[in-house]
């Protein structure tokens, strides 16, 4: 948002501007194609008809780092194809999201103490937004992951001031337990899926429960 | 055709010497030295009862030293009363330390398949390459050169195939020590995890 990035006054207008916008950007986030180990096949199933990841806004594969606001790094990172994903991550445009899936991913997993040459973590070179365990995880897994991300994204700041507000997580889980930040003790208040709910007031009746 | 039926075949044909017979656990193979790997192999791929067209693929391993058991004899009393302390005898050697490089060789047109051995001395792991016999030698071998560091002359382009190009050591040898980092990225693991 360049010159007015985080800039102008925390006001009901900037604010609902600000959800605008990142409705805007969590409504279509466009992971990028990008399978390095047997995760990819769990991220390549969650893309298709079964699953479909479209529902959620984030089923456009792009083909180009370019063009894509989310990196699921979906493997086995090793020492040779960190410096790789590292170049991805920067060649993607601001503002850009990482998922860390798999054990892999998130520290090591089955190589933890014994691969000579894998990361153990990516977090130690890419900033990651959302872990999701598992060898591999589900579907519902990643599509869980794609929600709780959303939900960060429209907690931010874009235009107004101030302390960014805690993200609300409450009723994310659609398989309780899959995604560990989870709190256990937080249940599903409903298994049906609802558009962000920040702009729920602009949708017809019926639309918020 | 079995190692054992190999093995009368290459007496027969005169290339008996240097080749054994190496009764494994499961499957036997023809444990060979290393002077005589490349003529053997040749000889595998082109003398019609072998026909060993297909090279499935080649292995090393680092193998450690192996002893029997060792020998304690319990403690005893002599005649004053007094105890003797029991000996301990330390178990023979039963194989050496070193590099072992496998070849696995398939005949299509006589459904066969054969092992061939070699070992080979820690201290200088050096063998004939059979990628002029095998094109697919050529990837397999660069492959044990990156994993053991076992060196095969005359190889056309003897690179790290898995690894950078930059790596330091050979992982799969015992006595590896895996790096903390490697060009920037860090390699090391976590502290532990807290117990619950
Ligand atoms: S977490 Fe498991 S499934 Fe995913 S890349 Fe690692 S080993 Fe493969």
């Amino acid at each position: 948002m360049g010159l007015f990035e985080r800039n102008l006054p925390d006001i009901y207008l900037t604010r609902l501007a600000d959800l605008a916008v990142n409705w805007g950007r969590a409504s279509s986030l466009w992971p990028m194609t990008f399978g390095i180990a047997c995760c990819a096949i769990e991220m390549m199933a969650v893309g298709a008809a079964t699953f479909d990841m479209d529902r959620f806004g984030a089923g456009a594969f792009r083909a180009t780092p370019r063009q894509a606001d989310l990196m699921i790094v979906a493997g086995t990172v090793n020492a040779k194809m960190a410096h790789v994903v590292k170049r991805l991550y920067d060649q993607m445009p601001e503002p850009k999201y990482v998922m860390a899936m798999g054990a892999c991913t998130v520290g090591g997993g089955p190589y933890w103490k014994h691969g000579y040459n894998v990361v153990k973590g990516i977090d130690k070179f890419v900033p990651v937004d959302v872990h999701v365990p598992g060898c591999p995880p589900r579907p519902e897994a990643i599509i869980e992951g794609v929600r709780f991300l959303q939900r960060k994204i429209m907690a931010k700041r874009v235009l107004a001031q101030g302390v960014e507000t805690k993200p609300d997580f409450t009723g994310v889980s659609v398989s309780p337990g899959t995604v560990g930040i989870l709190d256990p003790t937080v249940r599903p208040t409903s298994t049906v899926y609802r558009a962000p709910t920040a702009l729920g007031f602009l949708a017809p009746s019926g639309g918020r429960a | 055709m079995t190692a054992a039926e190999a093995l009368e075949q290459l007496k027969k044909a005169g290339l008996g010497d240097g080749v054994e017979l190496f009764a494994g656990p499961k499957d036997a193979a023809l444990l060979v030295t290393r002077e005589r790997v490349k003529q053997l192999l040749r000889h595998l791929r082109d003398s019609r009862p072998f026909s060993c067209d297909l090279l499935l693929m080649i292995t090393g391993t680092h193998m450690t030293e192996k002893r029997a058991p060792d020998k304690t004899t319990p403690d005893g009393v002599d005649v004053n009363g007094g105890v003797v302390k029991g000996t301990t005898v330390k178990g023979a050697l039963l194989r050496e330390a070193g590099f072992e490089v496998i070849w696995h060789l398939r005949s299509v047109a006589k459904h066969h398949l054969l092992a061939v051995k070699c070992r080979l001395p820690l201290a200088d792991p050096r063998v004939d390459s059979v990628a002029d016999l095998w094109p697919a030698a050529d990837w397999h071998e660069r492959e044990t050169w990156d994993l053991l560091g076992i060196t095969f002359t005359g190889h056309p382009n003897l690179r790290r195939i898995l690894l950078p190009e930059s790596w330091v050591g050979h992982p799969l040898r015992k006595d590896y020590v895996a790096p903390k980092e490697f060009e920037g990225i860090n390699l090391e693991v976590d502290a532990p995890w807290p117990t619950p």
